[in-house]
């Protein structure tokens, strides 16, 4: 927007602008029959508490908000079906909320009892391993596979209920083994693939092409 | 629940510059916004509307002294007053102006010799371009984020720093022709 004098000599002169505006300005003597009322010191409070929470980013505007309101009411009135197979098929979902800085992705099957998502996970590891890669490491989070190099690749697998937050990059809606939706991230060398089979999130995420991580993803022993 | 962040975290420093900004200037937003829009109700809806843009805009000023964010706290109070007043239709009868203890400030008559020039001429520019080149050339905003602080379109504000650098520039030459 400017040439770098242009800009030192103008942020000089705004910076004596304010000096000059500061000693203009009213003092804090001068205003102290200005008082605030209970009721904006109360909704203060609460802004100022609340930034201070993760989440703010999520809700700090009303367009956020309405989306967080709208998928609320869409899961509040998501209806039953018949059957577990049918359940899985129509309710395994994922709901997406766009916000200026990236977007909250909620995986969830309406139909699970919460409290199921505190019991143990029963693993499902994948069966394809793409050439090169070996499992290295693994722990509660996940596994690691490592590569030729730099190459590598994550499997995860989360509880029913699992949000994931991602920064504005390119993605995609696909469909893992033709009846599991899923979102497709890409960010340079690194993709990264989001899906739930009902019971659980999986998570895939590595130096990987959409051939192999969805290779990956459709060679899982689902239940 | 487990919930990944691939954004940055915000940093605990920036919550606790907002709370103190918050204590420090509360008062001082209210007087502006009063003196503005006349109306109790509608200075505190005014408070409410400036911190929330100074948490928007906190990184910015995260390393700016204390006396730079007054500044600041100066400028958006005042944008967002009027823009209040835009809405209530009460625009005709809005002050779009300056605050009235400004006209003191170009009254010395020194202030004709260099950087006191550009500072005269600064001070003498129309608020709105005022506000976008310090927002721009002084507090770092892009055009969008300028967009967001004077609650104008992107666009709007892109002709208005033309406008203001134009009128700066013109100004300074006038200035230094004088001196001649």
């Amino acid at each position: 927007m400017f040439e770098s004098q242009e800009r030192i000599l103008l942020a000089e002169a705004f910076a004596e602008y304010h000096r000059a505006l500061n000693a203009a300005l009213p003092k804090d003597e001068d205003l102290q029959e200005i008082e605030l009322s209970d009721r904006l010191e109360k909704k203060m409070s609460r802004l100022i508490e609340r930034q201070k929470h993760f989440y703010y980013s999520w809700v700090n505007t009303a367009a956020k908000r309405a989306a967080c309101i709208l998928a609320a009411v869409l899961l509040a009135t998501a209806t039953v079906t018949a059957s577990v197979q049918s359940l899985r098929e129509s309710v395994t979902h994922f709901w997406v909320e766009i916000f200026e800085e990236g977007s909250l992705y909620r995986f969830f099957n309406f139909r699970q009892d919460p409290s199921i998502k505190d019991q143990p996970i029963n693993v499902h590891l994948p069966g394809y391993v793409p050439r090169g890669y070996r499992l290295t490491e693994e722990h509660e989070e996940g596994f690691f596979y490592e590569g030729e190099g730099t190459k590598c690749f994550y499997f995860a697998q989360y509880p029913n209920g699992t949000e994931v937050y991602v920064a504005n990059v390119e993605s995609k809606e696909i469909s893992v083994a033709d009846q599991y939706e899923g979102v497709l991230l890409r960010e340079g060398e690194i993709r990264k693939l989001f899906f739930n089979d009902g019971e659980y999130l999986y998570v895939i995420n590595g130096t990987l092409s959409e051939e192999e991580i969805i290779k990956i993803a459709e060679s899982i022993p689902f239940e | 629940m487990l919930a990944f962040y691939m954004s940055l975290a915000d940093h605990p420093q920036d919550k606790i510059k907002i709370e103190e900004i918050y204590h420090r200037y509360k008062k001082l937003i209210k007087y502006l916004a009063l003196s503005k829009l006349q109306k109790e109700d509608l200075a505190e809806d005014a408070v409410h509307e400036v911190m929330l843009i100074v948490i928007n805009n906190i990184q910015k000023l995260q390393s700016r002294n204390m006396e730079e964010v007054k500044a600041f706290i100066y400028l958006v109070t005042r944008s967002v007053s009027i823009d209040m007043l835009r809405k209530e239709k009460r625009r005709e009868a809005a002050n779009i102006e300056d605050y009235p203890f400004l006209s003191s400030l170009n009254e010395d008559p020194q202030q004709n010799l260099g950087k006191e020039m550009i500072v005269k001429c600064i001070i003498d520019l129309p608020p709105i371009y005022r506000e976008i080149l310090e927002l721009t050339a002084y507090f770092g905003l892009s055009i969008k984020e300028c967009a967001g602080v004077l609650k104008i379109s992107q666009p709007t504000a892109r002709k208005r720093l033309e406008r203001a650098r134009k009128l700066l520039r013109t100004a300074l030459e006038k200035g230094e022709e004088n001196d001649v």
